[in-house]
């Protein structure tokens, strides 16, 4: 309590995660809880935008995630671990969920080669839902064209990628998250690795053919 | 060194032992292709690791924000609600247990008198007193008990030799009848 009381805005940014989460549980503490958005917010939305590269479902992905995380805090949280991988767990569930909501809404034959990354439900997604144009304009053109490649990847390949990317997960903790083995976590992103390379080639091509053409 | 495809991204993205990546490397300089293989990876994972932080909208953010304290505000509310209730029951609880006991605890000595001055007049069994007899053949109980009891037990002593009869007439008394009445009886003080 003294403690509480004696932590000042200032000082909210020395503490750690889980003494944030303690207080915003304890208390409602508006103070701790922004710090910890502030903290962690770009990650989560960009793992969600990354995976779904839609802004109005990230955002609405995002919200969802926030009501489930105060709404499972005291149950399903467990102080010791780290707030950010339970809240990841959280964000890549609720991902994982509307991706396949989607897949089924959409009619997909979807079939999926480690192989071949050709199926990709992102392939047959209208143009809305597809990578946005305006941000594509704002956003750097190498940031942009990462984005759309990683877009392309099966989804499997993609969440190995930007867990990895976002979070610096271990692979033990991205086979737990997925259900699968280390060996099998460690095949996605390799295969993940060998189709970006497999667009960046072809991306390469395709401009050095219209700089002939010009 | 067994390798495998998993070892080169176990290698790039440091996740081997130092031993393994000693070995590891020992390996790339005797074998090209994997040399290859691992050098082609890291240049495209360099190139996803330029992969942006995208920020997110700044109304949803406080949206978010709002939303949260607001919903972790209601459920200390209604948990300290909980708390409350359940507070004041066990506290409820515990004084009806408290005036039980105090009210069993005031009124059973009077429950005793009660007992002693029975209508059927018999003194309570459950209650040993253990008298004495004084030099003058006296029986003694006053400073056993407390006075009341004392008085209540004396009263009985007295009362018990009212209710015996002398016996006047004694019609053809066996011996060993009579020997019985005049054993039994005041009759022949």
């Amino acid at each position: 309590m003294e403690l509480l009381k004696r932590t000042t805005k200032a000082s909210y940014k020395d503490l750690r995660d889980r003494d944030l989460v303690r207080y915003f549980r304890r208390k409602a503490d508006e103070a701790a809880f922004n710090e910890l958005m502030n903290r962690h917010q770009a990650k989560i939305y960009s793992y969600i935008y990354s995976m779904i590269n839609n802004p109005e479902t990230a955002n609405d992905i995002f919200q969802e995630v926030f009501t489930k995380v105060v709404t499972k805090m005291d149950d399903t949280y467990n102080e010791q671990g780290k707030w950010i991988a339970w809240v990841m767990r959280i964000a890549h569930n609720a991902t994982i969920d509307h991706i396949r909501k989607q897949k089924r809404y959409i009619d997909v034959n979807s079939w999926y080669d480690e192989d071949d990354s050709r199926s990709d439900y992102f392939d047959r997604m209208t143009d809305e839902s597809w990578v946005d144009a305006d941000e594509q304009l704002v956003e750097s053109e190498t940031k942009s064209s990462l984005m759309a490649h990683i877009a392309k990847l099966p989804e499997e390949q993609r969440t190995v990628v930007l867990l990895r990317h976002y979070y610096e997960m271990p692979f033990k903790e991205i086979a737990e998250l997925t259900n699968v083995s280390i060996n099998t976590a460690l095949g996605r992103m390799r295969y993940a690795l060998i189709n970006l390379r497999k667009h960046f080639e072809e991306e390469r091509q395709h401009e050095f053919k219209h700089a002939n053409k010009r | 060194m067994q390798i495998n495809d998993e070892d080169c991204i176990r290698y790039l993205m440091r996740e081997m032992d130092p031993s393994e990546e000693i070995e590891f490397e020992r390996e790339m300089m005797s074998n090209e292709n994997l040399l290859i293989e691992v050098e082609s990876l890291r240049s495209t994972y360099n190139k996803v690791k330029k992969l942006p932080l995208k920020q997110t909208p700044q109304d949803l953010l406080s949206k978010v924000k709002e939303q949260a304290v607001m919903d972790q505000r209601k459920k200390l509310r209604s948990s300290y609600f909980m708390i409350g209730w359940l507070g004041k029951t066990v506290a409820a609880a515990a004084t009806i247990l408290l005036l039980i006991s105090t009210g069993v605890y005031f009124f059973e000595p009077f429950s005793d008198g009660i007992n002693s001055n029975g209508v059927d007049g018999k003194v309570n069994s459950s209650t040993s007193v253990q008298p004495w007899v004084d030099r003058n053949q006296v029986i003694n109980i006053s400073d056993r008990i407390d006075v009341i009891k004392a008085r209540n037990m004396g009263d009985e002593y007295e009362k018990s030799f009212e209710k015996l009869i002398l016996v006047n007439q004694v019609s053809s008394p066996s011996i060993q009848r009579q020997g019985v009445l005049l054993t039994s009886s005041p009759a022949n003080q």
